[in-house]
């Protein structure tokens, strides 16, 4: 079997792509079940600051269970595909139960398609 | 359609395969994965491999829950429920004949990913909703916080 090439980003990559990227999809957990919605996002001093709508159900299950992802995704076109999803507990920036928390990018996996060859094995191009 | 998936809704999800697909560790803390979501109706697909992590994820807890964002739309979908492999199914309900509208793939893409489900080496992944609520979008919030 042919090897996969390695297209995950390393962690200044990581930040640097998070850096362009606005909104992004943050999962919780309701209960221990997975719930999602959209969020701001930026990054300051190398973590992810996540504000949540003011009326958004999420706040109150990270409020009761910090545990939380955060994915970031583009798709332009193919060889531009990049995505990243930070997992890790939710620091609170305005209170427990507020709308901001921050979350260290310690445990990530990320993608970034422009890293595959184009073409022969692992471009995925062939079988 | 069904009392989960009304009108609006089912005319966003046959609209729209930016998914984020959202799973559960083995740890007990939330994981997702940006997929291409298709819809046959009443359930979402995913064309993954055999021997992917969220496989292995949803074989052990199939508590999910999707997130439908279309690129700077101004509305995305939460949906709540399970996702797991279809047995011997290789090949999304939707068929392999063309990427969803909203996906451009490159030269040589499509086919190579052809050949591999009828190798048997992808699975298709089913999420089935128990409940759904639309949320603002992927598109930047006017009332979002000044940077400075």
């Amino acid at each position: 079997m042919a090897e996969r090439p390695d297209i995950r980003m390393s962690p200044s990559e990581v930040r640097d792509f998070l850096a362009t990227q606005r909104r992004a999809v943050v999962g919780a957990l309701d209960a221990g079940e997975p719930v999602g919605t959209v969020a701001d996002i930026r990054v300051v001093d190398g973590a992810l600051e996540v504000t949540l709508a003011e009326d958004d159900p999420v706040r109150l299950a990270i409020a009761v269970d910090d545990r939380v992802c955060v994915v970031a995704e583009q798709f332009p076109t193919y060889y531009e595909i990049k995505g990243v999803c930070a997992h890790g507990r939710a620091a609170p920036v305005d209170g427990l139960g507020g709308r901001t928390f921050c979350l260290a990018l310690a445990d990530v996996t990320s993608f970034d398609f422009g890293k595959l060859p184009r073409a022969g094995a692992g471009s995925g191009t062939t079988v | 359609m069904s009392e989960v998936i009304g009108a609006e809704e089912d005319a966003f999800l046959r609209a729209h395969s930016r998914v984020f697909l959202l799973g559960v560790r083995a740890d007990g803390s939330p994981t997702g994965w940006p997929m291409v979501g298709l819809y046959p109706g009443g359930a979402l697909e995913f064309s993954t491999y055999g021997r992917s992590q969220k496989v292995r994820d949803f074989a052990r807890n199939p508590a999910a829950a999707c997130v439908v964002a279309p690129a700077g739309g101004e509305r995305a979908l939460t949906l709540r429920g399970t996702c797991a492999m279809v047995e011997g199914q290789h090949v999304p309900s939707t068929g392999t004949d063309s990427a969803p509208p909203d996906v451009s793939v490159a030269d040589g893409i499509a086919e190579g990913a052809r050949a591999r489900m009828r190798a048997g080496k992808r699975v298709v992944l089913r999420f089935v909703p128990d409940s759904a609520r639309f949320v603002a979008g992927d598109a930047p919030r006017t009332d979002r916080r000044s940077d400075g």
